[in-house]
């Protein structure tokens, strides 16, 4: 799926000079943002009552995201195998012996719906950018970075209840924007990712009265509920660090430009989706969770002829503009990593926190 | 980017929101979020402020309600200026009988926020502050603080439920006390909170609110002594000491065992005759389960719902064959205490495993242990209030001290109360409440309520009675009287026919109506006629008063009679379902009054085959009001050839018919001896009270009208069902369980070698007929008391609830039945006569107001539960009033005669180890004669010896006890081969019944039976004495044949216990007027016997043999001063009539004969003597 969700308006000509001035050092981008500068964006949390948790993030350009968390209790389908071991030492239900064999959640207990204008919900491309917002939520605990705390951090193991129950989270994500044209439209990941990421991490889960095996009961005061992800200053969560981001990274010539536009986007040479998450729990350690490269937008472009026609087709003309075929150099791969784990990530996270912490 | 936040903050202040989570049964959580709009026009109420009187919002119908709260309330010395109350929620939980207290609390301000919590903490509390709210007298007011925007609270981050509420609480009270002292200056008055919460009290002091604790405030009052008592006990009390029982289970826990099938729930009933030992009939197995010793019980008390666990197989155990008494254990409980343990961990699999050999050994009968089961949790207290008596133990003084308030019921265990007014309360029936059980006090703690007044005094006792039995007894309140037509009396059925009372009416003055009923009956609700058609057919008609034309759905009077669900009818009073203008006079189908009437009439053949049916709204007018022997009489006269009697004898001759025809399809033919209190104008007047229980013969002209009665329940059954297929009222009797007739079936086997087939109706009736006992014709009639005991209790039920082969009533063989014939006394009744009348299309008076609940299922259900619930209690409370009856005429006579009380035939009904259960056929009870009771000694030595023996102690009592067997041996101490005396089941002894006081305070005031029995059956009479400690009146008074003979089933839910064929005597004519309690007419057998003794001196001598002579006559007077004695004969078959006059001297002698024989038995036949009347 191309990262640009409509196909760019400029002409060859302006993509060719986008290019060159987006691959200068230091690159010059049209609305004169640094490489490591973020679209300013607003966000308030707890916008919808009636949800465990949601999450209203706009950008200046128009573009908001509406996020809602449910959370349910749900059946888990019973293993044939090994599920008898399990019932026996249910009487002990909450013993410290039983941390060593701790359930595993399945990642299937997350589901993530997106709604974006213009789009069918059986488009293709909306199933790939559900999936790839909802499985750096699931990352197994044991691929997650070393520590310790992260260790016991796994989002759908938190959701485990007992070995017949367990939480089902329900994440909706609609996408409003405004009416096509009026704005080159940009690849909505970021947008969504941080609006998933406030939203779970307003999303608090009730308190179950219910203790071991017993049917879940739950607490009716909802000043009990508890945060799905730690909070600051509360003991009690379900997973332990912070939901993880999905920043896009473009890649222009050799330059690392942060949060492309649609403009930008339209003439990358290459397109990553980082997914980075806080390791441990200081704010100064990143970790990445998962990179994905995206097909540019770039290639669907048309290219430019040059005003002496004899040349080789396949000669490169400078000036004119020429459609990316994709394909990153692995120095810029590395490059964009160090960025990402550097300065850009932790501030990221950091303005995250802090956005929480005062409590958005 | 614009926000899309609601904002709750101040910018928006008339809008909060509530928000809290919901599970529901499906096991899902939810978020519910609640907007609340706030308000500024809801009242304070307060009569001294014209603010709020001016802007107060207006009600749905625009009126205004009027301010509650007093201009001038309540002083005290702390409140010069008068106060208000504002009570918390624990002070509502726990001091719901002081609110309610007629001395003080007043003016009370009932918050939302703690009505709230209140209802779900306690609904049954919720409903009497509801109450307490509607009534005007008591000044409470409702104010709704969360929909006032100055009330309203919202709750803080991190601020737990309660500090939320107890916030609120205060808040609303500043808001009331500035808000008054803005309205009344310097006379405001003080606003008071009432909370037992310390915390919120400092809380309040800060904020400068008045705060008391409930005991703080009572107080102050000035009945302080009085009211104290009545402050619930431990409220702040940390559990301390030993914990005795277990803890609950969890709720979350309860809730998955109950749906994984490991936990039962279910309502726990306490045996009757061991007071350690309980069962709990759950829905998954066919019998109850056992719950045997108070841990096990784990603080349930009697008819709570319970949660059970089933025991581990090793722990089961046979159900107890020993009597136990409260009482008699008070010493040694410690011994129940052996602990259950904390066993071995059982898993799911095994837990299974287990309920599967609860079934099998529910199937296996009667020989092997049975499953037992422990209490885990309770899911609803049906705490009420208790009827008891203080325990005498406890000292005087005016200090506070604890004792043990001991209830009636037997089934409730004691409750410790405190109290300073001991000296007073002993001696009294005093009413209590229970608070709370904690882990660690082995009795419930409870508080005084109020006293009734002084044991055995009638007042007391009615009144204990009907609390006890949840009747309501108040008079009605003009609420409901504004209801009655408003000619009162002097309404008359409309001469004109185009009256509307006349629409859909027809004219059926012209039939030859008479009405049968039990003498002295004024509220007659059914009448008859008969007449043979040109075709040789024959029409019937049975008309029943039309009740329902003079209450109308849904106004007061029927939302009244809709909870009183029946009249109740004690020995001396009747707690009527309806005012007595409409019972006894308007609706009631008197002679020569033109009455408004529900008719059924059917075209019978000879053969008494329902050609047709026809219902109609009708006027009639009776030609007769008979009595049954009236009636009798007139039939077996052979000089009465007019058409009236030609009717009753076509009546008489039809219902031989159906009754044989019913008796073929399967009805069992249940009726057990029955016993009547003669009170008042029937009683005769003679010096033994005891004459007045009588056991009841029946007619036949008894067993026509309930022929009759039963054919048009049927035929109104079928016909509503056919209009209201999901909703009709009927009443079913539900095939009992097999399993239920083991027990009696083996008990038959092994004694006398009977075979009882159960397989349907119309075996058992089959089988029970041949239960014959040529010694003893009692015998068959013990065995169908027992056989009935067995089955379960017909029940009223709404169509739709049960699939149609469930409509079947087991007793009467019919395949669907309701009531219909008794609308005057029965809310049934009354609710099939409205669906009758739909299903007829009746578009006359009274059919314009549709009864919704008759086509709404759910409502209908409600009232079917609570038609159930009352019709039981009625039976209970009637029966209660009989023991209480006969438990007083025991004690007259031996007050009078100076003896020791009355030797009657008695049965042995079961056997324990350690005594008993003995029937007496006299007195239609049963009671237990325990093994120190035992009369060893034989006959010569008097009885004198023998009770200063027993009571010293000498003789040591020892029993062998063959439970195969049914039999029990008594003996003295070593002497086993001299002294031993065996009794078993079904045997017929001789008992002495009399009253006894006992020292106990169990049964203070409820006076003892003390028995003895002779043994006929051995070779050498011996005697052995017995207590009975729990006299139970079997049955009684079968006035209204139809129901008794339908309701005999209609009895044990268990299958056990103490539950009996009943029905209360009803249309006790001395009751007539007195509604309240406190005005029961003194007994007026006691003011007539002065004018007997003055003017009589004939006596009137019936059932005495037919082939006596005035030899026998005089023989049965022997020792009496006679003038001369007459026996009537009649002239047709030159035999005795039955009945003999014997003429004294005087009105001392002939007394003193009344005294002496009256009830006396010549030739197995009891002697009825009476003075006569007219002489």
């Amino acid at each position: 799926m191309p990262a640009s969700a409509s196909t760019s308006q400029l002409s060859p000509a302006e993509l060719s000079y986008l290019h060159s001035s987006l691959s200068s050092h230091p690159p010059i981008r049209p609305d004169a943002r640094l490489p490591t500068d973020f679209r300013p964006f607003s966000a308030e949390t707890n916008v919808l009552p009636n949800t465990m948790g949601s999450a209203h993030v706009g950008f200046a350009d128009g573009r908001e995201a509406v996020v809602g968390v449910r959370a349910e209790v749900e059946r888990t389908a019973q293993v044939a195998a090994g599920s008898d071991a399990r019932e026996d030492d249910t009487e002990m239900g909450d013993t410290g012996d039983s941390k060593t064999e701790r359930a595993q959640g399945k990642s299937s207990w997350i589901s993530l719906t997106l709604t974006l204008p213009g789009l069918r919900d059986d488009d293709p491309g909306l199933f790939f950018l559900e999936e790839m917002l909802r499985e750096v939520l699931v990352v197994p605990s044991s691929t997650t970075s070393t520590t310790t705390a992260a260790a016991a951090g796994s989002l759908q193991d938190g959701l485990v209840i007992n070995s017949r129950w367990h939480w089902r989270l329900h994440i909706d994500v609609v996408l409003i924007s405004p009416p096509e044209g009026s704005a080159a439209g940009s690849y909505p990941l970021p947008l969504l990712s941080m609006a998933i990421h406030l939203a779970l991490r307003d999303t608090r889960i009730p308190r179950l009265k219910s203790e071991g095996e017993e049917d879940p009961l739950a607490d009716d005061d909802w000043e009990a509920s508890v945060h799905l992800y730690a909070k600051p200053g509360k003991s009690r969560c379900f997973a332990a660090g912070v939901p993880p981001i999905t920043l896009l990274v473009m890649v222009v010539g050799g330059n690392v430009v942060f949060d492309p536009n649609g403009t930008e986007l339209a003439v990358a040479d290459g397109v990553f989706a980082v997914s980075i998450a806080r390791a441990g729990s200081e704010n100064d350690l990143v970790s990445i969770l998962a990179v994905r490269m995206l097909e540019t937008s770039a290639r669907d472009t048309f290219k430019g002829v040059p005003r002496n026609e004899g040349g080789n087709e396949w000669d490169v003309v400078p000036g004119v503009w020429r459609p990316k075929l994709g394909g990153v150099k692995r120095a810029v791969l590395t490059k964009v990593m160090k960025a990402v784990l550097g300065d850009v990530g932790k501030e990221i996270v950091g303005s995250l926190e802090a956005f929480v912490v005062q409590g958005g | 980017m614009k926000s899309l936040k609601r904002s709750f903050g101040d910018s928006t202040a008339n809008i909060s929101s509530k928000v809290f989570i919901r599970s529901l049964k499906s096991g899902r959580v939810q978020k519910v979020v609640r907007e609340q709009y706030l308000r500024k026009d809801i009242s304070c109420s307060s009569q001294l402020c014209s603010a709020c009187a001016s802007n107060a919002a207006a009600d749905a119908s625009g009126n205004v309600p009027k301010p509650v709260l007093s201009r001038q309330p309540a002083r005290t010395k702390s409140f010069p200026t008068g106060h208000y109350i504002v009570p918390d929620t624990n002070v509502l939980l726990t001091g719901i009988d002081l609110l309610e207290h007629s001395d003080a609390f007043y003016d009370v301000i009932i918050l939302q926020t703690v009505l709230d919590e209140l209802r779900n903490r306690s609904l049954p509390l919720y409903n009497r502050i509801m109450s307490l709210v509607k009534s005007e007298d008591k000044r409470f007011y409702l104010f709704f603080n969360e929909f006032r925007a100055e009330t309203n609270v919202v709750r803080e981050e991190s601020e737990t439920v309660n500090d939320r509420n107890d916030r609120s609480i205060r808040k609303s009270a500043g808001w009331y006390a500035t808000h008054l002292k803005a309205a009344a200056k310097k006379n405001a008055p003080a606003i008071v909170v009432i909370t037992n919460d310390a915390d919120n009290r400092r809380k309040a002091e800060v904020e400068g609110i008045e705060a008391l604790s409930l005991r703080e405030y009572v107080s102050g009052l000035e009945n302080a002594d009085h009211l104290l008592d009545m402050v619930a006990e431990g409220q702040d009390r940390a559990v301390q000491g030993e914990l005795i029982y277990p803890d609950y289970f969890t709720q979350s826990r309860v809730q998955t065992g109950l749906k994984a099938g490991v936990l039962h729930q279910g309502v726990f009933h306490v045996s009757p005759h061991n007071y350690l030992e309980g069962t709990v009939k759950v829905p998954a197995f066919d019998k109850p389960l056992l719950i045997l010793g108070r841990e096990s019980s784990n603080r349930s008390v009697s008819g709570d719902v319970v949660v059970v666990e089933v025991l581990s197989k090793d722990q089961w155990k046979q159900p107890s064959s020993k009597i136990i008494d409260e009482e008699a254990m008070n010493q040694n409980e410690g011994a129940e205490d052996e602990g259950e343990g904390s066993g071995p961990i059982i898993t799911e699999g095994e837990r299974k495993a287990l309920q599967e050999e609860v079934k099998s050994a529910h199937h296996a009968g009667a020989d092997r242990a049975q499953p037992t089961a422990k209490v885990v949790g309770v899911m609803k207290r049906s705490w009420r209030q208790y009827v008891g008596t203080v325990d005498a133990s406890a000292g005087g003084g005016n200090r506070q001290q604890t004792v043990f308030l001991v209830p009636m019921d037997k089934k409730i265990p004691k409750i410790r109360m405190r109290t300073r007014q001991v000296d007073q309360l002993i001696g009294k029936r005093v009413v209590a409440t229970i608070d709370a059980w904690d882990r660690d006090s082995r009795y419930p703690a409870g508080h005084f309520v109020r006293s009734l007044g002084g044991l055995e005094t009638k007042e007391a006792e009615t009144e204990a009675l009907l609390l006890e039995f949840d009747v309501q007894y108040r008079p009605f309140p003009k609420a409901i009287l504004d209801c009655l037509p408003s000619e009162g009396h002097n309404w008359t059925v409309p001469q004109d026919k185009s009256d509307p009372g006349w629409v859909g009416r027809k004219d059926l003055r012209e039939l030859l109506v008479c009405s049968i009923d039990p003498p002295g009956c004024q509220d007659i609700d059914d009448a008859l006629h008969a007449r043979q058609l040109p075709n040789g057919n024959f029409e019937v008609g049975v008309h029943i008063a039309d009740v329902p034309h003079f209450v109308r759905p849904n106004n007061a009077m029927d939302a009244e009679a809709t909870s009183r669900g029946t009249t109740v009818y004690l020995v001396d009073k009747r707690i009527d379902m309806l005012p007595s203008l409409l019972g006894t006079d308007l609706c009631s189908l008197k002679p020569n009054v033109e009455r408004y009437a529900f008719s059924t009439i059917w075209e019978l053949t000879p053969d008494a085959e329902i050609v047709k049916a026809d219902f109609t709204k009708s006027v009639i007018y009776s030609r007769e009001g008979f009595s049954y022997e009236a009636a009798q009489k007139r039939v077996d006269d052979k000089s009465a050839q007019d058409d009236l009697t030609a009717g009753m004898r076509h009546l008489l001759r039809l219902s031989k018919l159906l009754r044989a025809k019913r008796m073929a399809a399967g009805a069992l033919n249940l009726s057990s001896p029955e016993v009547r209190i003669e009170s008042a104008e029937t009683s005769n007047e003679t010096g033994d009270p005891l004459a007045d229980v009588k056991t009841k013969a029946s007619l036949e002209t008894n067993s026509l009208v309930e022929e009759f009665m039963l054919l048009a329940n049927t035929t109104v059954a079928t016909k509503i069902q056919s209009v209201f297929p999901q909703t009709a009222l009927l009443r079913r009797h539900a095939e009992p369980p097999v399993s239920n007739f083991a027990d009696l079936s083996d008990q038959l086997k092994r004694m006398r070698d009977m075979e009882l087939d159960v397989s349907s109706s119309k075996a058992l009736a089959d089988s029970l007929d041949k239960c014959i006992d040529p010694e003893h014709p009692f015998f068959n009639t013990l065995i169908r008391i027992l056989a009935t005991r067995c089955m379960t209790s017909a029940e009223y039920f709404c169509s739709g609830s049960h699939a149609e082969p469930e409509f079947r009533h087991y007793g009467l063989a019919s395949e669907i039945y309701t009531h219909f014939t008794s609308p005057i006394r029965r809310y049934a009744d009354l609710l099939v006569h409205r669906q009758l009348a739909y299903a007829i299309s009746y578009e006359g008076q009274g059919s314009e107001v549709v009864d919704e609940g008759l086509r709404n299922k759910n409502k209908l259900e409600n009232v079917c539960r609570n038609l159930n619930f009352r019709h039981r209690n009625a039976q209970h409370a009637g029966r209660a009033s009989i023991e209480y009856y006969v438990g007083q005429a025991l004690k007259q006579r031996q007050a009078k005669m100076g003896d020791e009380g009355v030797v009657e035939d008695g049965y042995v009904m079961r056997v324990f180890e350690n005594g008993a259960v003995i029937f007496v056929r006299k007195f239609g009870i049963e009671g237990v004669v325990r093994l120190e009771d035992f009369d060893l000694s034989p006959r010569k030595k008097s009885k004198k010896d023998q009770r200063t023996e027993n009571e010293e102690g000498l003789i040591t009592k020892e029993s062998e006890f063959e439970p195969e067997n049914y039999a029990l041996t008594v003996f003295e101490k070593g002497k086993k081969d001299t002294t031993g005396r065996r009794i078993e089941l079904f045997q017929e002894v001789k008992v002495r019944v009399s009253s006894e006081e006992k020292g106990g305070a169990r049964e203070k005031g409820k006076r003892k039976v003390l028995q003895s029995l002779a043994l006929l059956m051995t070779a050498e009479p011996t005697t052995m004495q017995g207590v009975f400690r729990d006299m139970t009146p079997l049955s009684i008074s079968k006035l209204d044949v139809a129901d008794s003979l339908e309701d005999s089933p209609a009895i044990a839910e268990t299958g056990g216990g103490d539950n009996n064929t009943i029905w209360p005597p009803r249309k006790a004519p001395a009751t007539a007027i007195a509604m309240s309690p406190t005005r029961i007419p003194a007994s007026p057998s006691v003011l007539t016997q002065d004018k007997a003794l003055r003017n009589k001196s004939h006596l009137y001598i019936r059932n005495f043999p037919y082939a006596a002579q005035g030899e026998d006559l005089r023989k049965f007077f022997v020792g009496h001063d006679i003038v001369s004695t007459s026996v009537p004969v009649n002239p047709r078959t030159n035999r005795a009539v039955g009945y003999h006059f014997v003429t004294f001297r005087g009105g001392a002698d002939a007394q003193r004969a009344v005294d002496a024989l009256s009830g006396k038995l010549v030739v197995e036949q009891e002697v009825f003597v009476q003075i006569t009347r007219d002489s």
